[in-house]
């Protein structure tokens, strides 16, 4: 479904992705982990159609079709969806207006009829209570004055929404309480399905043992430096990247 | 060498400037004076005797002080030039177009819980198109039936609160006087709903552009309470020039909501002077939108005469094109613990210029002033201009006063998240654009209002309403 090739990206003549590969089918749920810096939010705002970075190599495909070519909005038209590592706030807007315009925005896009104001509150209703949010949230500009956890929770609750074809998370786990870490799982993997895949970007085992990855790779200064199953996690979360360093080492020694 | 030469030509450079500039200003000066003459010997005031005197002195007074120049600190940022260069004529006295009028009007539909309409056509009273309450408490009536009916009453006031700081413009205002609204607030009257008056445009070619010269008055009693809309909107298609002056004065106590909206289309001019007096304990509550014009200038004084009075100015500033809109406020705190509050934004795209200047002056006597002014401009594209000046002069030693200017663009981080999740572009940018503008526009006293002029910033500058 999601195929990377080669993807080199810059920012400001600085080269920040250095070929990443990556392939990712239906139903299937990979994990990005690697040390600060290494490039996971790049990769994800590349993907959603950021312009401040230059891609200067490189294709990516959804369902055969050529993301990079794609506006940010016609990407999320076809189904891309990126929660935001830091959400941004926006005063003056609120929240439930914009979501509703969101949701009719991906709607026009996709051929589906508009959603009107009253069905919009009842099935915005429902998500906000599956995901134990404070329906108060809704009324307020969006993110402004949130909370660390309350803007992690708002992402999610964007994404059951919009149900994208491809969600990638961006340390959507940080800033979580327990609790909520349990509940934005949940959400997660209420949305788990044959037709939908997940990037979830993380640094902590935690959320990987309520949301299973299929895979788990490790990018490590703009390249998938190693790629395993869920149990890469594990061993990364004991040993830590001591070791890349290490390696990398070698390698420029060599 | 060419250093030199160019140093030693500088004075006769100025000396040229400033030759032309007289003779520019001695031009303008002529022609309007054989308008003047003509209007006032032609039989166009016929039945306004009750204003001879007033017009004379205006005429004498703008004769004197002359077209103002960029030499002026008050015209710095806009040249009034293409002002005085206008070869305007008068519209033909009595000739209301009700057909075209209503055409135009249809922008401006009636708001609810408009209980009185005054409608003015190219500065003449459109009976047919204006309606009355006749409720206890209010007079609104066209300024030449209240003249003729209580001429004590509108003279007293008329051109009488100004104090000596008109410029030439408002005295051009007052040698033209022709019509314009009278409202009038007895003691103690709580007017539910509002009163509207309406300017509307309709007359002039490109040869020669109509001018008008609309007038109001506004006279509150101790403890009245109003709110009165005034509006001035005009054909797109060919160009005016109005000039407009409005008096408000607040009796102790008085509370009064006053929105001055202007939609002037990108080929014609607006200048207008809005002076307020207020005394003890009143409230002035000022909401200044400003859509569009080729040169734009609102100048607004608040007088703080009395202890305890509060003024709040919400401004709202928005062109795009090449259009350049200029407000300039003043608010003077002359008497102890006066609060003041004001608010002014400015939306500015394509190669449009705003001007902001924003003088606060607390007298000696003024003390535990309270004043706080902001100005924030918004700039949607790269050749758009704004010009902002806060200017405090303060002359009492305990007193409290902020004020403070930025000015910005769309954050493109918000841009790009809201596109993320599908927005197109253009609904981006208008929907953070109607966030900018929102705080003006909830505010009005009309909700009507400011769904309409949420319609006419989304046909000129993209913004989204946000419901
Ligand atoms: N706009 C930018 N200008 C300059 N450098 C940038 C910009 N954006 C990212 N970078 C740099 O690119 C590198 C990768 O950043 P990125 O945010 O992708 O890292 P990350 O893997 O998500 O890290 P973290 O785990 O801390 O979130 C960093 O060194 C960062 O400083
Ligand atoms: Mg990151």
């Amino acid at each position: 479904m999601l195929e990377i090739r080669n993807l080199h990206a810059e920012v400001n003549g600085v080269e920040i992705l250095r070929g990443i590969d990556l392939v990712v089918k239906s139903g299937e749920v990979h994990s990005i982990m690697g040390p600060n810096g290494s490039g996971k939010s790049t990769l994800a705002q590349v993907l959603a159609g950021r312009t401040t970075y230059a891609v200067t190599q490189g294709e990516v495909l959804l369902d055969g079709k050529n993301l990079l070519e794609l506006e940010p909005e016609a990407r999320a038209g076809e189904g891309v969806f990126l929660a935001f590592q830091y959400p941004v706030e926006i005063p003056g807007v609120s929240n439930s207006y914009f979501l509703r315009a969101a949701l009719n925005a991906v709607r026009r896009y996709r051929g589906e009829e508009e959603v009107d104001a009253v069905d919009f509150l009842a099935l915005v209703r429902a998500k906000v209570a599956a995901l134990e949010m404070d329906p108060g949230l809704l009324k307020r500009p969006v993110n402004e004055g949130f909370s660390g956890g309350e803007k992690k929770r708002n992402e999610i609750l964007q994404m059951v929404v919009l149900e994208p074809r491809l969600a990638i998370l961006d340390e959507t786990d940080s800033g979580l309480d327990i609790d909520a870490l349990r509940i934005v799982a949940n959400g997660v993997n209420a949305l788990r399905d044959p037709r939908r895949s997940f990037i979830v970007v993380t640094h902590y085992q935690r959320l990987l043992s309520h949301v299973v990855p299929d895979f788990v790779h490790v990018l490590y200064a703009g390249r998938v430096v190693k790629s395993g199953g869920k149990e890469l996690a594990l061993e990364l979360e004991e040993h830590g990247y001591g070791w890349l360093d290490q390696q990398f080492a070698q390698a420029a020694r060599a | 060498m060419a250093m030199a030469g160019s140093i030693s030509n500088l004075p006769r450079r100025r000396e040229r400037e400033q030759a032309r500039a007289a003779t520019m200003s001695t031009e303008v000066r002529d022609r309007y004076h054989e308008l003047f003459a003509l209007r006032e010997q032609g039989g166009g005031v016929a039945d306004a005797a009750w204003s001879t005197g007033l017009r004379h002195r205006g005429f004498e007074r703008f004769a004197e002080l002359g077209w103002p120049t960029t030499r002026m600190e008050d015209w710095r940022h806009t040249n009034p030039a293409p002002l005085a260069s206008l070869e305007v004529t008068l519209p033909p006295a009595g000739r209301v177009l009700n057909g075209a009028a209503r055409r135009i009007l249809n922008a401006a539909p009636v708001l609810p819980g408009a209980t009185d309409r005054l409608v003015f056509v190219d500065g003449c009273y459109a009976p047919g198109l204006s309606y009355s309450s006749a409720r206890a408490g209010l007079v609104a009536l066209p300024l030449a039936v209240a003249a003729r009916a209580q001429e004590d009453l509108v003279l007293r006031h008329l051109a009488s609160i100004d104090g000596g700081e008109s410029g030439a413009l408002s005295a051009l205002n007052q040698a033209f006087l022709a019509d314009g609204a009278f409202v009038w607030l007895g003691e103690e009257a709580c007017l539910e709903g509002l009163v509207e008056v309406i300017h509307v445009s309709t007359a002039g070619d490109d040869c020669r552009p109509a001018a008008t010269f609309p007038r109001t008055l506004v006279v509150a009693g101790a403890g009245a309470r109003a709110v009165l809309v005034e509006r001035y909107v005009c054909a797109g298609e060919t160009t005016h020039f109005a000039n407009a002056v409005t008096e408000v004065y607040l009796a102790p106590d008085a509370s009064l909501a006053h929105c001055r909206v202007t939609e002037t289309s990108a080929r014609s001019y607006h200048v207008s002077s809005t002076v307020v007096h207020q005394h003890a304990g009143s409230v002035y509550r000022g909401h200044a939108i400003t859509v569009g014009g080729a040169l734009v200038r609102n100048d607004l004084a608040v007088a703080l005469d009395g202890v305890g009075a509060s003024a709040v100015l919400a401004g709202l500033f928005v062109a795009d094109g090449r259009e350049h809109l200029d407000n300039h406020t003043l608010i003077r705190h002359n008497r102890a613990s006066c609060t003041s509050r004001e608010l002014y934004k400015g939306i500015l795209a394509d190669h449009a210029t705003g001007v902001f200047r924003g003088k606060i002056v607390v007298a000696p006597l003024a003390q535990k002033t309270d004043s706080r002014q902001t100005n924030r401009n918004l700039l949607l594209s790269q050749g758009a201009t704004i010009h902002s000046q806060p200017q405090l002069e303060i002359y009492a030693d305990d007193v409290k006063c902020t004020h403070g200017a930025a000015t910005g663009r769309l954050d493109e981080e918000s841009v790009f998240y809201l596109c993320s999740r599908g927005i197109s572009l253009p609904d981006a940018r208008g929907i953070l654009t109607g966030a900018f503008a929102a705080e003006l526009l909830d505010g009005l006293p009309s909700e009507t209002l400011g769904e309409q002029l949420r319609d006419t910033l989304h046909d000129r500058v993209g913004l989204v309403r946000l419901c």
